[in-house]
C-alpha cells in the first residue's frame, strides 16, 4: 500500500526525461485520440518508437508486464470475446477476420496504457501537475489556480488517508469486528470514523493554509520548451500520418 | 468568516473528499465471499455531502489528476491507461453520479426518500457508462456487457445505498458546522 | 483612528505584537481567552505554559488573526491584526501543533515553497528561499521525498522550514517538542536556538517545561483562558505547580533552572 502505481517516477537522462511535460501529454493525448483510426502502418511504427523509448528510459519490459498483468488479461478477454462466437448450439465459431480486427483493437488499448505507463516512469509530480495547470488555464469555466493546489492535496494526503484507514481496520479487527455478520453495520462501521476523522483535520489544514498567506494570486510553476520539444512534436506528427496508410 | 475563506475551505473539503474517493478504491470490506469495495458508497458520499457543484469539482479533480498521470489510480496500469481499461466507462460515470446525486438531493432538501432516489439515479448512470464503454470495446451485446458488468454488482450497490443514508445523516453536521450552515427547523 | 495616533514606541524596545484585554468565546460559549494583556517584544525568547485546555492554541491563533477577538485587539508591528491579517501572517509565522495537517505540499520542495508561492514571489526566488529554509532546518536533499515519508522530527522540521521560507520576524510554536524523541528533541531545539540568535522573536507554548525554560528570557504562565503569572522565568518557576505544570527536575531538587540538553 505504500507506493501507489508500481511504474513510479525514476530519475534519468533519457531523451524523455528531458522533454517537457505538456509536451509529453500532448503527444499522449493526440496518439491515443488518433489511435483508433490507426492501422497496422501506424501500430507498427508507434510501437517501434515506444518500445525503444522503453529501452532508452532504462525500464524493463518484463517489468511494465509485471505492472499491467491484469490489463493484458483483459486484453485477453476482449480478444476471445471478439473472435469466438457461437453460431446456434455450443460450438464455438472462431474466425480469422473477425481475429485479426480483435487483435487490432487490443493492440491500440496496449499501445495507450504503454504510453501512459512511460509518461508516468519519466515525468516527476510536480512537473505533470505543472503542465496541468498550463493545459487548464485556456479553458473557461475552469480556475486552474484552484484545481491545481486541489490536485496537489489530493496527492498528498491520499497516502495519509490510507493510512488511518489501515489504522481504523486493524484497530476494529483487534475488537472482533469480523464477528458482526450485519454488512450494513459493517460498512457504517468503517466509514464512519475515517470520514469524521479525515473532516475534522480539515479545519486544522485550513488554518495552516491561511497561516501560511494562502491566496488565489500564487506564484504557478514554471515550465520552458526546448529544441528537442520541436523535435519530439515533429516525430509525433509523422507517426500520425502514419494512419493514412493501411 | 469572510467570502475567500469559505472558499478555501469548501476546496478544502472538496480535495480531500477526492482524497477519500481515490482511497476508495483500495479499500474493500470483505463481507460474505466477495469483498465489497467501498469507492461507489464515497462517489455517492460526495453528492450527498458537498452538493452538486462541489461534489462534481471533488470527483473530477480526482480524475483528472488520475488522467494526466499523477499517482492517484489503483492498479498497476495508472494515468490514461485507467479509463481504456474495464473501469474506464465507470470513471466518468462517477464523474456524473456525483453531480446527479448532489443536485437531486438539494433540490429534495435532503428528505431521506430523496436522497435514496438520488441515489439509485446516480447508481444507475454509473452503469450507464460503465456498461456502455465495455460493450464498446468488447464488441459484446448489451444484454451480455449487462450481465458482466453491472448484474453482479447490484445487491453490493443496494448495501451500500441503504449504508450511506446513516453515514451521512452523521457527517452532514460535521460539515454544515463547519460552513456556518443555519439549519432549518424540523 | 487609533491606528493613525500610533507615534512609535514609547521606551526604547519595540514591541512587535501586543494584545489587549482580549476576551474569546468559542461558538459552544466556552470561554477561550479572558482580558489577556501581553506585549512581546522585538528579539524577545518567551515561553507560554499551561495545562491541556488552558488557552495557549486559542492565544496564539490569535496573534496571526487565525481566530479574532470577541472583543480586544492585537496589534503586529502596530497594525491591527483584524484589518489587515494577510500581513500579520507574513510577519508571524506558525508551527501547529500537529505537524501532520500543516504540511500541504507533495513533496518536501512542494511544502517548503506553498508559503512563498503564495506571496506570489518570482520562481528564483523562491527556490533561494527554500533552499536557505532548507539548509536552515538540515533537510537539503530531502526535496523530492513525499511528506509521509519523512520520520516524526524531521515532519515538524519541515514545518518549521514552510514558515522559515515566509521569512517571518516572529516565530509561533504550538508545542514544538511533542511526540519526539530525544535526538529529535535536542535537533529542534538547537535549530530553534540558531534562529533566536538570528534576532527571531520566538513564542513557544508547552506544558511540559523541562526541555525550554533554560533558554527562555520570559516565561507566562496561562490557566483557565487567563494570563496568571508572567515574568523572568527563575521567578516564576516556583509557583508554576500550582497551575498543573510539572516544574523541571532540577527545580523540583533545588538545583534552580538548568539547560537540559547537555
Ligand atoms: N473550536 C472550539 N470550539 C469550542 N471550544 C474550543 C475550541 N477550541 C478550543 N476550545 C476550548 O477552549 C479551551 C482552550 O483550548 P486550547 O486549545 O487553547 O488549549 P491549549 O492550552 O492549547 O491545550 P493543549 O495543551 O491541550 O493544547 C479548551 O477548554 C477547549 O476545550
Ligand atoms: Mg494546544
Amino acid at each position: 500500500m505504500d507506493e501507489l502505481s508500481t511504474i513510479g517516477f525514476a530519475p534519468g537522462q533519457s531523451p524523455l526525461h528531458q522533454l517537457d511535460p505538456r509536451t509529453k501529454q500532448a503527444l499522449l493525448m493526440g496518439l491515443s485520440a488518433i489511435s483508433p483510426w490507426g492501422r497496422l502502418t501506424f501500430l507498427v511504427s508507434l510501437s517501434v518508437v515506444i518500445l525503444l523509448s522503453f529501452r532508452a528510459a532504462g525500464i524493463r519490459l518484463s517489468r511494465l508486464i509485471g505492472d499491467i498483468r491484469y490489463f493484458l488479461l483483459f486484453l485477453l478477454f476482449v480478444f476471445v470475446v471478439r473472435t469466438v462466437t457461437f453460431s446456434g448450439g455450443w460450438i464455438p465459431n472462431i474466425s480469422v477476420e473477425l481475429a485479426g480486427e480483435a487483435l487490432m483493437v487490443c493492440w491500440r488499448l496496449l499501445m495507450v496504457v504503454s504510453m501512459g505507463a512511460l509518461l508516468m516512469a519519466t515525468t516527476r509530480a510536480a512537473d505533470i501537475r505543472a503542465a496541468l495547470v498550463w493545459y487548464l488555464k485556456p479553458i473557461p469555466v475552469v480556475d486552474e489556480k484552484m484545481a491545481a493546489t486541489m490536485v496537489g492535496l489530493v496527492v498528498r494526503f491520499l497516502p495519509v488517508i490510507l493510512f488511518q484507514a489501515a489504522e481504523i481496520s486493524d484497530a476494529q479487527r483487534a475488537r472482533g469486528i469480523e464477528r458482526r455478520k450485519n454488512p450494513l453495520s459493517r460498512l457504517m462501521i468503517f466509514s464512519l470514523p475515517l470520514f469524521r476523522r479525515v473532516f475534522l483535520s480539515a479545519d486544522e489544514l485550513v488554518a495552516a493554509m491561511q497561516a501560511r498567506c494562502y491566496s488565489e494570486h500564487r506564484t504557478l510553476p514554471d515550465l520552458s520548451f526546448s529544441r528537442h520539444d520541436g523535435l519530439a512534436i515533429g516525430a509525433g506528427i509523422l507517426i500520425s500520418l502514419t494512419v493514412l496508410f493501411p | 468568516m469572510d467570502v475567500s475563506a469559505k472558499q478555501l475551505k469548501r476546496m478544502v473539503y472538496a480535495a480531500l473528499m477526492a482524497a477519500l474517493t481515490a482511497a476508495g478504491a483500495y479499500i474493500a470490506i470483505p463481507i460474505g465471499p466477495v469483498p465489497i469495495v467501498l469507492q461507489n458508497l464515497f462517489i455517492m458520499l460526495a453528492g450527498l455531502l458537498l452538493g452538486g457543484r462541489w461534489g462534481l469539482i471533488s470527483v473530477g479533480v480526482y480524475l483528472l489528476a488520475g488522467a494526466v498521470g499523477l499517482p492517484v489510480f489503483a492498479g498497476g496500469t495508472g494515468g490514461v491507461g485507467k479509463f481504456v481499461g474495464p473501469t474506464g466507462g465507470y470513471l466518468l460515470g462517477f464523474a456524473a453520479a456525483a453531480y446527479l446525486v448532489g443536485v437531486i438531493s438539494e433540490s429534495g432538501h435532503r428528505r431521506v426518500a430523496i436522497d435514496v432516489l438520488a441515489m439509485v439515479a446516480g447508481t444507475l448512470i454509473i452503469y450507464a457508462f460503465g456498461v456502455s464503454w465495455l460493450k464498446v470495446v468488447t464488441g459484446m451485446s448489451f444484454s451480455k456487457a449487462f450481465a458482466v458488468g453491472m448484474f453482479p454488482f447490484l445487491i453490493g450497490d443496494a448495501l451500500k445505498i441503504a449504508a450511506a443514508i446513516p453515514i451521512a445523516r452523521a457527517l452532514r453536521p460535521i460539515i454544515d458546522g463547519s460552513f456556518g450552515v443555519a439549519r432549518a427547523a424540523g | 483612528m487609533a491606528v493613525l495616533a500610533w507615534r512609535g514606541p514609547q521606551d526604547n524596545t519595540v514591541s512587535i505584537i501586543q494584545t489587549t484585554h482580549l476576551y474569546h468565546r468559542f461558538a459552544d460559549d466556552t470561554q477561550g481567552l479572558c482580558d489577556v494583556s501581553l506585549a512581546f517584544n522585538e528579539g524577545e525568547f518567551t515561553v507560554i505554559a499551561g495545562a491541556n485546555g488552558s488557552g495557549k492554541t486559542t492565544l496564539l491563533r490569535h496573534l496571526n488573526g487565525l481566530l479574532l477577538p470577541e472583543s480586544g485587539a492585537v496589534t503586529v508591528c502596530g497594525k491591527s491584526v483584524e484589518e489587515d491579517p494577510m500581513a500579520a501572517r507574513q510577519q508571524v509565522g506558525m508551527v501547529f501543533q500537529d505537524a501532520d495537517s500543516q504540511i500541504v505540499g507533495e513533496t518536501v520542495y512542494d511544502d517548503a515553497a506553498f508559503g512563498p508561492e503564495n506571496l506570489a514571489l518570482g520562481r528564483l526566488q523562491i527556490n533561494r528561499r527554500v533552499t536557505r529554509a532548507l539548509e536552515a532546518v538540515d533537510l537539503c536533499g530531502f526535496e523530492n521525498k513525499r511528506p509521509h515519508h519523512l520520520s516524526g522530527g524531521e515532519k515538524r522540521r519541515l514545518a518549521i522550514a514552510g514558515v522559515l521560507a515566509m521569512a517571518p520576524r516572529v516565530l509561533l510554536m504550538d508545542e514544538p517538542f511533542s511526540n519526539l524523541d530525544y535526538p529529535a528533541t535536542c535537533l529542534v531545539l538547537d535549530q530553534i536556538l540558531n534562529l533566536h540568535s538570528n534576532g527571531h522573536t520566538i513564542i513557544i507554548t508547552t506544558h511540559d517545561l523541562e526541555k525550554v525554560v533554560a533558554h527562555a528570557q520570559r516565561l507566562v504562565v496561562m490557566a483557565d483562558g487567563r494570563v496568571v503569572e508572567d515574568g523572568l522565568p527563575t521567578e516564576v518557576i516556583d509557583g508554576v505547580a500550582r497551575y498543573g505544570i510539572r516544574p523541571p527536575c532540577s527545580v523540583q531538587l533545588g538545583k534552580g533552572i538548568r539547560p537540559w540538553m547537555s
